[in-house]
């Protein structure tokens, strides 16, 4: 898959805000009529979902859920369609620029929930992981459902560092409002076991199959079996003299690696995984 | 067509009202009420919630009075049985529709977890959130706050489910280590609530036993497709309250360091199908029965052939 034709793309907050904002119209209205389709039904014996069933009761209120739900779904994909698919990062070993779907636009954006899905690009053979990290610079987004953004400081997985000639590239795109975000990919010539990889920033459930076709997961902060809890480390300097962390420069398109001074170091920011709680008057 | 369910909230009342000294005829005139022109449900499912299977039916007559004493007799024998049953609810009425409209949508067959029904009016609650991390908490069941996550050293259930870790956890251990998932536990008068790092109590989210494609019986949770499912049944449940794949793909689901008492296979459960049919699953030998499982439980729960061989 190529990265999604510009003009289809979202390209400003106000048109990422006009999706988010219809969508979370439109859930009130799932809500309010799920909660009004249950109350009418009060201690049923059996239900149904439609006139195949006897028990079905076809109310007003749930013919503007079924609606409703149908409205979202065509609403999250389109969202999920027009997503910007930006160069995020640089192959160290091919050069090719590592394009991933992202929103720029805010955390309040369906890309940031942990059940998001999006089609990405095609990468190169040696991308492995994106995590990532977000600076959210007294910002206060108010999303409609939690957000897991990372720490607010570029970090290195050292186990994931450790893993044969891994090399990870550090980035920087802007948030609308101010907030920073820092992509963090890991590339190596082999690719591990997929097992041993993590969880994609922003997501907190880690779904993968191995190569004798075991499918699991495990959650973003639970180490894989057998091995003690990941460490995040955010002293980047002596993983660079190792030429085990690479840069792109900010404000960059990620074409390059860069070659001047890490921007990245010393880095101020918060150390530990962050928590943007879903707005209380989300749905008011 | 009418279907088979298992809908919990009518079990727990009728059985409440049983305890209350309703009449068998009253059990009954509440289920006539609801089960429209079909005739045999009732009874049927009299037979389920106080275990007498059809002897409800064999033991019907055409006098009142003969046979409310016939049926009393019935509850009456096994009451021992039916009170510490164990009742598999969703969290809320909606939500049996969520599952219904995704497993008829998605085409696939669904186990879930019974949750407690006390944490439905808690969702979407100012100030509370939906937890299901890496460090398993319980959901109360008694006041005060009950149906939010709480670690109370008073709770009866805190005993059993500490020593289901390996090695068995103390409390002080237990608390530690939901501290260091960010997660403290507030005072006795809050009922030893949980709260998270940005300061909300917690109400449980959905736990899925295992997702099933209902034609071809293969696991529905793929990397490829699985998180699309999940998003999708979180869709119809109006929010994220399911915020993990399937307990039965869970990495550490047969380790106890990990996932201590939720370890194995989970019952009660539901089974949601594609076809609107709901089935209740009590025990792990009734589980290793579901054809997905029966085919694969010795692979997915190695530690636990009790199930379909005792």
């Amino acid at each position: 898959m190529t990265p999604a034709a510009g003009a289809l793309s979202l390209v400003d907050r106000s048109e990422q805000q006009a999706l988010v904002q219809r969508h979370r119209a439109v859930r009130a209205l799932y809500e309010a009529a799920m909660d009004e389709h249950a109350s009418q039904l009060a201690l049923p014996l059996e239900i149904g979902i439609d006139a195949s069933n006897s028990a079905f009761v076809d109310t007003d209120a749930y013919r503007r859920a079924r609606a409703a739900v149908t409205d979202m779904a065509a609403i999250e994909a389109e969202y999920l369609r027009r997503l910007p698919r930006p160069a995020v990062s640089c192959c160290p070993l091919c050069a090719k620029p590592l394009h991933r779907s992202f929103d720029p636009f805010g955390l309040d954006g369906l890309w940031w929930r942990s059940d998001a899905h999006p089609d990405e690009p095609q990468p190169c053979p040696h991308f492995c992981l994106l995590l990532g990290a977000v600076d959210l610079a007294g910002t206060t987004p108010a999303p409609d459902f939690d957000v897991h953004p990372g720490p607010g400081a570029p970090f290195v997985v050292p186990r994931i560092l450790a893993m044969p000639e891994m090399v990870a590239v550090v980035s920087e795109i802007a948030i609308s409002g101010g907030a920073r975000a820092y992509p963090v990919a890991y590339f190596a010539p082999r690719r591990p076991p997929v097992q041993l990889l993590a969880a994609p920033w922003p997501r907190t459930r880690f779904v993968y199959k191995t190569q004798l076709g075991v499918q699991a997961w495990r959650r973003a902060d639970e180490p894989p079996a057998g091995l003690p809890a990941d460490t995040r480390d955010f002293d980047l300097a002596p993983w660079i003299a190792r030429g085990q962390l690479r840069w792109c420069a900010p404000g960059s398109d990620c074409s390059q690696l860069a070659t001047t001074s890490c921007p990245f170091v010393d880095l101020a920011g918060v150390r530990h995984p962050q928590l943007v709680v879903a707005a209380p008057a989300s749905l008011a | 067509m009418h279907r088979s369910q298992y809908l919990g909230a009518v079990v727990r009342h009728l059985r409440r009202m049983a305890l209350a000294g309703a009449a068998p005829d009253e059990l009954e005139a509440f289920l006539r009420m609801r089960a429209g022109d079909d005739f045999w449900t009732p009874t049927r499912f009299l037979g389920m919630v106080f275990h007498q299977r059809n002897m409800f039916m064999y033991q019907r007559t055409t006098d009142v009075a003969q046979t409310n004493a016939a049926w009393s007799k019935l509850i009456e024998e096994r009451r021992e049985q039916w009170q510490r049953e164990p009742v598999p609810e969703l969290m809320r009425l909606r939500d049996y529709f969520s599952f219904m409209q995704f497993c008829q949508q998605e085409k696939v067959v669904v186990v879930v977890v019974g949750a407690n029904p006390a944490a439905g009016s808690w969702i979407g609650a100012p100030g509370v959130g939906c937890y299901d991390g890496a460090v398993p908490v319980l959901s109360r069941v008694a006041p005060p706050n009950a149906g939010l996550l709480a670690a109370d050293p008073s709770d009866p259930r805190l005993a059993d489910f500490l020593a289901g870790f390996t090695p068995p956890l103390e409390y002080a251990d237990y608390v530690e280590r939901l501290a260091a998932h960010g997660l403290r536990v507030a005072g006795p008068d809050e009922g030893f609530v949980v709260k998270d790092s940005a300061g909300r109590r917690l109400h449980e989210a959905y736990r899925l036993l295992g997702v099933y494609d209902a034609k071809t019986d293969e696991p529905a949770y793929t990397p490829a497709d699985g998180e699309r499912l999940r998003a999708t049944l979180n869709r119809h449940l109006g929010r994220e309250l399911v915020l993990s794949g399937p307990h039965d793909a869970w990495e550490h689901h047969n380790d106890r360091r990990v996932a201590g008492p939720f370890v194995g296979p989970l019952v009660p459960a539901l089974q949601f199908d594609a076809d609107q049919y709901i089935y209740e699953f009590l025990t792990t030998k009734k589980l290793s029965g579901l054809y997905p499982y029966k085919i694969r439980w010795d692979e997915l729960f190695p530690d636990h052939p009790v199930g379909r061989r005792s």
